[in-house]
């Protein structure tokens, strides 16, 4: 079945390309032909998807998989889960904390708080929320909601001709409120429209040849899942 | 929304239709969550954050396979298409948003029934639809309504996306961050 690859990912590792003609890496804008990647260092950026096997041809049973989890140190673990036409794996890259932790042979709790606290009750609550907001209106609703529930309270009932030094508390305390909130989101879009474009435009400059890549601007799609660094806008490049 | 509507708010005529909201806010929050979820839950197993379960076999059902990015030619379609490319983003963005809609019309059929069922009890009868006041049946619906979508959806997607990590590091796509 077809279907679009993800470009989170590395591509296949093809045949070793003959010296000299490297082709410029689609994540690295930097790569040109005049700087080929050395060819005793092996490509590692693997199409992490194109090597799942098939259960039919080799199965992952939890009989075979538990044993190699639990035993063997990282080196036999690589060189058993890499499949023949592979490479053999290059040392750390990266940072000790920064990368992936092994597959568990059983839920542990930690899995479960993450599953079921944080990405369950800590969801739920959000999506409420989000709907429940959504629902009543928007952002100066909430400034009438908040005026409506406090009224409930004879203290803080709205009078004008009468302001009561809590009343006017809480407007001051909701003005200050909005306008901080107004100004946070003006002071923010700012920082995002300019550090955006300027990111894009220094990424994408070329330090071999000192020129932009047409559709620089359109800069590549970071590898997301796991392995390699690349260009892209940072919060994308995991 | 509904609270300063001056249109009467009803169950399914329009413009303030609650069985139409409810089903526009499962497909709607279903492509959102499952984008999110995309993002964050990927970050953390590529940090160390959360470990990947490793303890599932992986489904044989082709229709599954597919659902789960397992049977994916590397070489056919890399080729067209170099990983990086702007149509290359498009497509990957495609293929997650389909996955999101399948999940949301079993999300559909699961919740709009019963969701319409309980706003005819809630609502008055008013000649074969149901009328609501402004407040605070509506807002109440969709808090419950996003509510219970995010917690029955949000921790099936996590655990998607860590059963995935834990096939694809245990043949070989953690190569680069094992050794």
């Amino acid at each position: 079945m077809k279907w679009a690859r993800n470009p989170f990912f590395k591509p296949a590792p093809g045949p070793p390309p003959p010296s000299g003609t490297a082709t410029p890496s689609p994540t690295n804008p930097n790569a040109t032909s005049s700087d080929p990647e050395p060819a005793s260092e092996p490509d590692t950026d693997t199409d992490l998807e194109a090597a799942i096997p098939r259960p039919s041809s080799s199965p992952l049973r939890p009989a075979e998989l538990e044993p190699t989890l639990l035993t063997s140190s990282p080196e036999t673990f690589t060189e058993k889960s890499t499949p023949p036409h592979l490479p053999p794996a290059k040392p750390a890259e990266v940072k000790e904390g920064h990368r992936p932790q092994r597959p568990t042979p059983r839920l542990t709790a930690h899995q479960i708080f993450y599953i079921f606290v944080l990405d369950g009750i800590g969801a739920g609550v959000l999506s409420g929320g989000i709907n429940f907001a959504v629902a009543y209106g928007e952002f100066f609703s909430f400034f009438s909601f908040l005026l409506s529930f406090f009224s409930l309270f004879p203290m803080y009932r709205f009078n004008p001709s009468r302001p009561t030094f809590l009343y006017l508390l809480l407007y001051l305390a909701f003005a200050l409120l909005i306008f901080s909130l107004l100004s946070l989101s003006l002071v923010s879009s700012l920082l995002f429209f300019t550090y955006v474009p300027v990111y894009f435009v220094y990424t994408s400059f070329h330090t071999t040849t000192y020129s932009f890549s047409p559709l620089f601007f359109l800069a590549p799609p970071p590898p997301l899942f796991f392995g390699g660094g690349g260009g892209g806008f940072p919060i994308l490049s995991l | 929304m509904y609270t300063t509507t001056p249109l009467p708010i009803r169950l399914f005529q329009l413009p303030n239709t609650l069985a139409g909201d409810a089903a526009i806010t499962m497909i709607l929050q279903s492509i959102i969550t499952w984008l999110v979820e995309l993002v964050l839950v990927n970050r953390d197993l590529a940090r160390g954050g959360v470990a990947p379960i490793g303890f599932l076999r992986q489904p044989a059902w082709r229709v599954a396979r597919w659902f789960m990015f397992l049977d994916r030619d590397g070489n056919a379609e890399g080729a067209e298409a170099g990983s990086g490319t702007w149509t290359h983003w498009a497509r990957f963005l495609m293929s997650q948003v389909v996955r999101a809609m399948v999940v949301a019309v079993v999300a559909f059929v699961v919740l709009w029934g019963p969701a319409v069922g309980i706003l005819t009890a809630v609502g008055v009868s008013n000649g074969g639809d149901w009328d609501f006041e402004k407040t605070w049946t509506p807002q109440i619906f969709k808090l419950v309504l996003g509510g219970v979508l995010g917690l029955l959806q949000t921790p099936a997607f996590a655990a998607f996306w860590l059963v995935r990590a834990g096939w694809a590091l245990s043949t070989n796509e953690g190569i680069r961050s094992w050794s």
